[in-house]
This record gives structure tokens, sequence and C-alpha cells, in this order.
């Protein structure tokens, strides 16, 4: 694993944006291809393994959780909906209600262990650069060598599988109004037109309640929703008092809020103490002798207002976010050690429908991953 | 397993592309043909004689784009000015009310 010094290809911008990605700039440098993460394949492989393990070792939590009911309340999950996740589980004949894609937060230098950092099963974004610009950019760069992604096909073969899980009509997707969400749901929504699927797009705002169902802007039921609008937002809103009596599939499903949550770290450690691919994490305090963890907000995003403590000292801290009312998770901080000189690179394992997918690289300029660090393409050579 | 494939066609994106970009308002739905090509919208009407089975809307949000390559702002939506806007039996607003600031919904 080492990061490479490249030339950019001329014209970059245009081809991205021809791509229907004209997000690559959007307040400073975003998409960057003056460099590439290059692994090979032995250390590709052992991150498809710990993605698929750690995915594993996720569904046995969700499962804990619903059988012992013990982690509800930790959780924050608001009881409302215990009865929509339970049934988003056990839904299509035991399989769990339709479920599209999740993205897990590696943190790796190539020597040990991948160590996860959290798992975004809900509404993960950074897709399009990872699915198809960083493929396209290879093929122009270094069209010889491999690189881990297919995320893309995976997504369209995921809409197929799941279509007859699928009540009649479009799928509609939702978002809220940033334009990257926009973005992310526009292209799921292509990848479902793909696989044959009639769609739809309608904004969060636009969604209507017509006394029994959800509705869009021609009143037409929504029945099954790609939402990329967190599950504990629409819990907290005017609309969420429907959710419980609402026959509408929501994909992802509602158990994904329990996956999404921080507090899920606390207890995979809780499940699996020692497990290779975790580091310790604990609720409420630091735990397990930690003197130096990241404090992450439960229901935080884009690394705003996590904080990093090394031997009791705040080394740094993410921007403010207004996260936190809910509590925060105290995870083991990941000691990057020298080997990747300064850099700390998070590895974003895509995950389409259960199964170990693909790879996107960002880079931050200081420890802590937000919504300004750079997306970095790889490759695969030796 | 190959690790790596090839992307299929990528016609619905690349056709969304100059749409998002163009951020001149205008229609926001288009007619698209079962295999993701799209058509002439009026393809979509029933009894068309251009109408093939499995043609179908799609929706292309736009106006939120300041620009190609800037993020400007966010799009917002023209039918729900305010929380809890309601017209005749159907209530809007009532989702999308996080995510405005400085950070959207994903992750």
């Amino acid at each position: 694993m080492e990061r490479r010094t490249v030339t950019p290809r001329e014209g970059w911008p245009a081809r991205l944006e021809a791509r229907g990605f004209p997000l690559h700039t959007p307040d400073g440098p975003y998409w960057d291809e003056t460099a590439c993460w290059a692994f090979t394949a032995r250390e590709i492989d052992t991150l498809e393994r710990a993605t698929g393990e750690l995915h594993r070792l996720t569904l046995e939590a969700v499962e804990h959780v619903l059988s012992s009911g013990s982690w509800w309340e930790r959780l924050r999950v608001p009881p409302a909906l215990v009865p929509a996740i339970r049934a988003s589980w056990e839904a299509c004949e035991g399989q769990g209600a339709p479920s599209i894609y999740g993205r897990m937060d590696l943190a790796w230098n190539g020597e040990g262990p991948p160590k996860l950092l959290e798992y975004n099963a809900d509404t993960p974004t950074a897709l399009i650069e990872a699915a198809v610009v960083q493929w396209d950019w290879l093929l122009d760069v270094a069209p010889d060598l491999d690189q881990w992604n297919s995320i893309h096909d995976r997504l369209v073969a995921g809409w197929k599988d799941l279509a007859p899980w699928l009540a009649e009509g479009p799928v509609h997707f939702a978002s809220g109004g940033e334009a990257e969400d926009v973005l992310t749901a526009t292209y799921l929504q292509d990848t479902a037109a793909q696989a044959g699927l009639s769609t739809a797009f309608v904004t969060m705002p636009d969604v209507g309640w017509d006394g029994a169902r959800f509705v869009d802007l021609e009143e037409r039921p929504i029945r099954s929703c790609f939402k990329l609008y967190p599950w504990e937002w629409m819990a907290r809103e005017a609309f969420g008092a429907h959710l419980p009596r609402a026959e509408t599939t929501w994909i992802e499903p509602p158990w994904k809020m329990l996956v999404s949550n921080k507090a899920f770290l606390a207890l995979l450690w809780d499940r699996n103490p020692g497990h290779p691919n975790l580091l310790p994490a604990s609720l409420d305090a630091p735990g397990f002798g930690m003197r130096s963890f990241a404090r992450k907000p439960l229901f935080g995003r884009e690394g705003a207002d996590v904080t990093l403590v090394r031997e009791g000292e705040t080394i740094a801290r993410g921007a403010e976010g207004g996260y936190g009312e809910e509590g925060f998770v105290y995870q083991r901080l990941y000691e990057w050690g020298d080997r990747l000189g300064s850099r700390t690179p998070v590895l974003g394992a895509w995950v389409v429908q259960g199964e170990p997918a693909g790879l996107g690289v960002r880079e931050g300029d200081g420890p802590i991953t937000d919504d300004r660090s750079r997306f970095v393409p790889h490759l695969i050579d030796g | 397993m190959p690790r790596a494939r090839r992307p299929s066609t990528l016609t619905l994106l690349l056709a969304v592309a100059p749409l998002v970009s163009a951020c001149d308002g205008g229609e926001g739905r288009h007619c698209v043909g079962p295999d993701g090509v799209y058509l002439a919208d009026g393809c979509c009407e029933p009894g068309a004689a251009c109408n093939a089975p499995g043609a179908h809307w799609v929706y292309v949000p736009h106006r939120y784009y300041g620009g190609v390559g800037s993020h400007a702002g966010a799009w917002r939506s023209s039918t729900s000015p305010s929380r809890g806007s309601s017209s005749g039996a159907v209530s809007r607003g009532g989702f999308g009310g996080h995510g405005a600031g400085a950070h959207g919904s994903g992750g």
C-alpha cells in the first residue's frame, strides 16, 4: 500500500462532468488525481475479507438487538419505531426488507488487520466517484492494471434481485436538497433504471401525506422508496409520526438505523471483544483504560463534532455540526505509525447487497475525515 | 470472480449530467425507454404512437447548481414553500427539515 504521485489527465474536469459528476471542485479540491493509492492484490484480499467479516458481525449484532431487546435504549431508538425495525428485519420470508448498499470506513496502513472506524449503512455518499469516476480514471491512466471495483455492476444486479420484493409502481428515489445528495440519489435511480425498474424522483420536502399513504407530487402512492435521508431525521420530523402505519417499503430499511448509529460500534465490541477488525469502543466515557481515543457523536456526520485525544491530550477537533445531544461513543484511536508518512487515508469499503464490492479512498488535511476530504483514486499493482 | 468489471452502460447517467449542469429550469421529468435511453416526452403519454412497454418518467431535479463544478447552494422545492404546507387532502413538508445547512444527509 503506497501513495504514488501521478500526472492528472489533460482536461480531467470536463471528463468528470461528462460522466455525470460535476462536483469535483465544490468548495476547493475534492477529486484529486495528482496522486493515487496503489495496493497489492494480497492487500485487497485482506480488505475484502475484513469487509465481509465485519458485515457478518454486523448482521449478528442486529439479530442480538432484536432477540435480546437489551440495546434499544443505548442505541437511542425511538420506541415507536421498534416495531418497524423488527418488521424490516423479519420481512421477505426472513431475508430482511430490501437493502441495496452501505459503506464501511476502515483505517489501515497496510500492516496488521484493517480496523472498522464506522459503518455508514443508511445514507452513504461518495458513491459515483468510487463506482464510476475512478474506474474511468483507471482506464485512462493504467488500463493494464486492476481496481477493486464492481460497485456499479453489483448495484444494477442488486436492483434486479430486489425487484420481485418491491411493490408495483415506480420505485421512488428521494433525498434532501444538497447537491451531493441529489446526485447520489439520481445515480442510484440510474442503476435501478438500468435494471429495468420504473423509477421516479422526489425531494424529501415534496413527499406528501394523504391521510393514509405517502405520495409524490402527482399524488401517486410511494410504495417503494430509496431515501438518502437518515432514519433518525425522519423519525423526528413531522411525518415521522406516520412511519409506523405507512405501507411504504423504505430502502435502506429501518433496521439499518441501528447500524449507522455510532453506538453500534460499542455493541460490536461488546459482542466481539478482541476481534482483530474492531477497535475497542464504549459508551458515555472512555472504557478499557483508553487514554487515546476518538469521541464521536452517536448521530454525527462527516466528521463534525469528533474529537481525537492521544494520551489525554486533544489533538484534533472536527467542525462544529451541532451533534452530540444524544451522547457519544469512545473508540480507541487507530495509530497510523509512520509507514504512510503523515497520511491517514480512510478506506471506504462498499458493500452491495451484503457483498464486498469495491473501494474509495479519502484523504483529509488532518486526521479527521470530513466533507472536504479529497477523493483519491486507487489501483491494484502487484 | 473477477475483482474488477467494467461498469455497464451509463446511458441514463450520461443523459442526466448535462441536465443537472444546465441549471436552466424547465421540465422536471423526462421520458425514458425500457433500455434507459431518453425518448421524446410524448412517448410516455398513454396512447401515444411511440409509447413502448416499459417507457416511464424519470424525474430530474434541477436548479440546484450555481454552475458546473460549483456548489452554490441547495436545490429548493418549488412546491413546498413552508413546512407543513398543504394542498387539498395532501400535506407536504413533513420531511426535509434537516440537512439544509453545512452538512447534507449523506455520510
